[in-house]
């Protein structure tokens, strides 16, 4: 097992795992930029180490910065959470040819199956389901051409994109060529890579992804799903587990697709597999995979009993799968609210700045992931997520009016966040009967016309 | 004061001051009583028929002020005391002083100070990049610089090593090495200060 792990990211995620390292008696060293040096995971973690200025691309987006970290503080493995350079298979590599154990699976899986269009055709390959698609077109007149011989409604997708970015849905074909630029663009900022694709778009698709492990031991499992359908521009903002839609039918054939693909390419740690699922026609299809931790990781960690953080870091020590995962079974309801600070009233618009009353809820069931404290400058270089709320119930009727207590219990003064939308939606009855799909939140702003 | 949700108005008669309105409560809380302006001016069964009123619509608070007179009502949990009760407590609660096992070799740094006065010796020369700083270029060579040097633009000041490169620093403004800050050999974050030039 390592004494010394680095943990190269920031916010929540970067104190979830020091206290997962604390836990297993491991020292956690943390990489902040200037504008986090007052963040929690800063101070709770046993070294800390400065690696550049606010902005990402000069902090935590430098692979050399973050190996030099880890080489001065004798670091052995270095855990990237997930955004950042969790995905990126050429810091993998440099991990690796540095000496560091680096936290997930290898670069050349991340580089697989985190390119979009590779990992639909491994997919594909693999027995399981995709949607009619293209590969990458770099030319817009000939992705537009394949965009009609899919047929519109079309999805452009960057295939470097992720949170929802790179990504846009095209009707019409007169805005194709139009969108089709946006996405690249959005996607060539963001991540570095322009290239896109293009899929079918499914119309009021549910989200649902299968939480996978696998070791370097031969076990692959999967932990059941979550359903993520509740989302704004492609951005999740709830969270549950397991699925109100999900049939145990359906389930057993999605959980043996995830683990045949994940065995088939010798898959190792932590990984998602995110599918579309057509309620009416019952049928699913692979749509992306995350070859990192997800953040809404600790719906799974309630309802199946696990400890994801910790089981990532002991499977890349060589250790196989905990007995606790491996037979896992699931008990009761979580729901996770993603609370970001942002002004839900006004376009959702960004809302840094200094929280001076913080009182986070308790009491039996609830959970709550953050960095956040009372006094706390919330920076505006990065991603609005502040805190996760989690909540577990024997039954879902229990998860959904605990969340209801829990979120009418929270406390954030000094700035804006997205509790009094969550809190709306929860309340909706439609939440209460557990249909929505991925196009709820938009039709539910748009009669409310926020 | 007993436990049981109170009538409205028990025990308070017209004329009498300074009276005491016991808020609508659910069954089993304790009532909570509020203050208010002598009644002289109001009839009981208006404020019987206001509280149906409330109770129809479903109405938990409400506050009426009319001449020289006020009335609150209050049903269920009271969200803005709480607030208010939270916001008086000093807002330093729950910031945490520096872990106390927090490493002695490389730690947390305070920002760096673009605010803070010009230190007396001069302009500090801060670390572009995380590693080990060397201040000679081999272990049995002479200093690249020494205090009192005259410093030029481009002058190569120090060698960091980060992922087996050793990076020259070089001197992004003139003047006198004042100040040798950083240790040979030891450990560098980015901010850091590694020398002063005045």
């Amino acid at each position: 097992m390592f004494k010394r792990v680095l943990v190269a990211n920031r916010g929540e995620i970067a104190l979830r795992i020091v206290r997962a390292c604390r836990e297993l008696d491991i020292e956690s060293i943390a990489v902040y930029s200037e504008a986090d040096v007052d963040s929690m995971h800063v101070q709770l973690a046993d070294e800390a180490v400065c690696i550049g200025p606010g902005p990402s691309k000069k902090s935590y987006l430098m692979p050399d910065r973050i190996i030099a970290a880890a080489e001065i503080t004798g670091a052995e493995a270095i855990h990237p959470g997930y955004g950042f350079l969790s995905e990126n298979a050429r810091f993998a590599q440099i991990c690796a040819a540095s000496g560091f154990t680096f936290i997930g699976p290898s670069a050349d899986i991340i580089a697989m199956m985190g390119d979009k269009a590779t990992a639909r055709a491994t997919a594909l390959a693999n027995g399981v389901p995709v949607t009619p698609g293209s590969a990458i077109m770099r030319d817009p007149e000939a992705a537009l051409a394949a965009a009609k011989e899919i047929g519109f409604p079309v999805m452009i997708k960057a295939t470097a994109g992720g949170g929802g970015r790179g990504m846009r849905p095209c009707f019409k074909e007169a805005d194709f060529i139009n969108l089709f630029y946006a996405a690249s663009n959005e996607a060539l900022v963001a991540f570095g890579n322009g290239e896109c694709y293009l899929e079918k778009l499914v119309i009021n698709p549910h989200h649902i992804e299968f939480q996978v492990f696998g070791d370097s031991h031969g076990n692959f499992v999967h932990l059941w799903e979550r359903d993520c359908s509740m989302q704004r521009r492609n951005q999740k903002i709830i969270e549950e587990c397991p699925s109100p839609l999900l049939t145990p039918e359906l389930r057993a054939r999605m959980g043996d697709a995830s683990v045949q693909l994940i065995r088939a390419i010798n898959y190792q740690n932590a990984g998602t597999i995110e599918y579309l699922v057509d309620a009416a026609t019952q049928e699913f299809y692979f749509m992306e995979m995350n070859t990192r931790i997800q953040v809404e990781h600790p719906i799974t960690e309630e309802v199946m009993g696990c400890e994801l953080i910790k089981e990532q870091i002991s499977v890349a020590a060589g250790e196989p799968l905990s007995h606790h995962v491996y037979k896992s079974s699931p008990r009761g309801h979580a729901i996770e609210c993603r609370i970001n600070a942002e002004d839900p009233y006004n376009n959702f618009a960004p809302s840094p700045g200094t929280i001076d009353l913080w009182y986070a809820p308790g009491g039996k069931g609830v959970r709550v992931d953050t960095h956040v404290y009372s006094g706390y400058t919330v920076p505006s270089h990065y991603d609005s997520l502040i805190a996760k709320l989690i909540v577990t119930g024997s039954t879902r009727k229990i998860a959904v009016a605990r969340m209801k207590r829990a979120l009418g219990e929270f406390m954030i003064r000094g700035i804006k966040t997205t509790i009094p939308f969550q809190q709306e939606i929860i309340a909706h009855p439609d939440f209460a009967a557990g249909t929505y799909d991925i196009g709820w939140v938009a039709r539910f702003i748009e009669e409310r016309k926020i | 004061m007993s436990d049981a949700a109170p009538a409205v108005g028990s025990g308070l008669t017209a004329g009498a001051s300074p009276a005491i309105i016991l808020a609508l409560r659910g069954s089993g809380e304790p009532p909570q009583p509020l203050p208010i302006t002598p009644l002289s001016t109001v009839d009981i069964k208006e404020i019987r028929s206001i509280v149906e009123l409330m109770n129809e619509h479903g109405l938990t608070f409400l506050d009426l002020s009319h001449k020289d007179f006020h009335i609150k009502l209050k049903k269920g949990p009271d969200l803005d005391d709480l607030r208010g009760l939270m916001a008086s407590l000093p807002t330093a609660v729950g910031v945490p002083a520096p872990a106390a096992e927090a490493s002695n070799i490389v730690t947390a740094l305070p920002v760096p100070t673009q605010s803070a006065p010009a230190a007396p010796l001069g302009k500090e020369i801060t670390s572009p990049m995380v590693g080990t700083f060397y201040s000679k270029t081999a272990p049995d060579a002479p200093p690249l610089v020494n205090i009192g040097d005259a410093i030029a633009v481009g002058q190569t000041l120090c060698i960091i090593e980060a992922m087996k490169v050793m990076n020259e620093i070089k001197a992004e403004c003139s003047g006198i090495l004042s100040a040798v800050v950083a240790e040979d050999g030891s450990p560098v974050q980015f901010g850091d200060v590694l020398f002063r030039i005045s």
